[in-house]
């Protein structure tokens, strides 16, 4: 309950937030309206996209982000290492090396396991 | 004890006890699982599931904060908690793209073999 | 004052949002408004001192975790569900059941009264100097260890988990037909049970009938 640091950050916040909003309300303003029916076309050249918006992924695709997500944790791990490191020393090195070694025998199982080939 | 109501009663308008976060907790807690029971989707299941965690988080941090601020122990569950629900999602949404692979659907309801 | 209001402005943002997740017609809108939440829960923690875990919720729940999802429900269409009876009743069950759970914890919430430890003036000072972060790192390598390191042995459980799950080779629906990637290509194998219902004659039941033997073979060549 003691923002001492943060009254700038939430108001970049805010700022961030609206900023695209406040462009498009310009552009609504400024711009010049004189529609025609070519202007309409979704693209000047070029074919006329078919289907649904919604298509299906490959599940290779699912793979790669759920590798990610495993290793983004490893990252929030990392970083408070990082930070404490000089208080910590030698003895949370190790540790972290082990971590990190853990963490390396799941990216040789799939690599091994093919996990990672794209086809 | 007089005064000290007093002092409460002012913190209360002024500022936020624990029991705000605590109650915006509780109801997305309960929101989640309200989800969880009445979602026939199973993906908007594992969603749920997310918030249901997240919920906890919450009741993690704020108490963290608002007893004792200088033992950040709960913070650090609260980093445990997330390697969970990562770990959680992962399995689960595999799980769940392997059915759906297997039947073609993600309906809760197809999934009814081990009922008695 | 300040955050005080931007508290009421998150909790309506999260508790909408929410209800969103809970409510919406299509899974993917569901996704997107648990984007919402994620991010105002980051928020609640900023308001709690909770830097660093405000950051890792961001970058954990509010990008890793919903790009899986949306992944998710992308690999499966977001196909709308077949309209059952029944869903006003389900409905009705969630929220009784939901709001009996809320009433139970919100009572046991409303009478938390816990001994408090304010801290010194100086820790307070610190922790907004520099953040929580180092005194998480201090917590992760000194207390909590073990966690940390039994947290790496779960992260590879899972990885094995969900790679195993989906490189596997997939079934169909059909009970004897069963498909296999090899070699990049889809290939379709009956079972034998199959076989026999559909009529399918192959090389291998032809050869059951055929003589085991070559001297069989040559008598019957005779004959």
């Amino acid at each position: 309950m003691h923002l001492t640091g943060y009254p700038v950050f939430f108001v970049l916040l805010l700022f961030c937030g609206l900023f695209p909003f406040l462009l498009f309300a310009i552009s609504q303003l400024v711009q010049i309206k004189r529609p025609t029916a070519y202007k309409h076309e979704t693209y000047e050249s070029g074919m006329k996209p078919y289907g649904e918006a919604r298509i299906r992924f490959d599940v290779k695709f699912y793979l790669y982000a759920l590798l990610f997500i495993l290793f983004d944790i490893e990252t929030i791990f990392l970083f408070p290492w990082a930070v404490a490191y000089e208080k910590v020393g030698v003895f949370a090195l190790v540790e972290m090396l082990i971590f990190v070694g853990i963490l390396a025998l799941g990216i040789v199982y799939a690599w091994r396991k093919g996990a990672l080939r794209w086809q | 004890m007089m005064m000290s109501a007093e002092v409460a009663e002012v913190a209360a308008v002024a500022g936020l006890t624990v029991h705000h976060y605590l109650g915006v907790a509780t109801i997305l807690f309960g929101l989640g699982f309200a989800g969880v029971v009445s979602s026939r989707h199973l993906i908007r299941t594992l969603m749920c599931v997310e918030l249901m965690l997240n919920a906890v988080n919450l009741v993690f941090v704020a108490i963290n904060n608002h007893v004792n601020p200088s033992d950040l122990s709960g913070q650090v569950f609260a980093i445990f908690i997330l390697t969970i629900s990562a770990a959680e999602a992962a399995v689960g949404l595999a799980i769940v793209l392997a059915l759906f692979k297997n039947t073609a659907s993600v309906d809760v309801e197809d999934f009814s073999r081990l009922k008695w | 004052m300040f955050e005080s209001t931007l508290f009421w402005i998150f909790a309506t943002v999260a508790i909408g949002a929410a209800l969103g997740v809970v409510l919406a017609p299509s899974v993917l809108y569901s996704a997107l408004s648990l984007i919402v939440v994620f991010f105002s829960i980051a928020a609640f923690f900023l308001l709690n001192n909770a830097d660093f875990l405000a950051t890792a919720q961001v970058l954990v729940y509010g990008v890793g975790l919903t790009i899986v999802m949306l992944f998710g429900i992308m690999f499966t269409g977001d196909t709308p569900l077949k309209e059952k009876a029944g869903k006003l009743g389900r409905l009705l069950i969630a929220s009784i059941s939901s709001v009996a759970l809320f009433a139970l914890i919100f009572t046991s919430v409303l009478g938390f009264n816990i001994k408090q430890f304010p801290a010194s003036a100086q820790w307070i000072r610190e922790l907004h100097e520099q953040g929580s972060t180092l005194a998480i790192g201090q917590l992760l390598f000194s207390k909590y260890v073990l966690p940390f390191e039994v947290a790496s042995i779960l992260l590879l459980g899972a990885m094995i988990g969900a790679i195993l799950l989906s490189k596997k080779t997939f079934t169909s629906q059909e009970p004897g037909l069963t498909f296999s990637i090899q070699e990049g290509r889809l290939k379709p194998t009956l079972s034998a049970e199959w076989r026999k219902d559909v009529g399918f004659v192959d090389a291998e039941v032809a050869t059951e009938e055929a003589p085991s033997s070559t001297e069989e073979l040559k008598k019957e060549c005779s004959l």
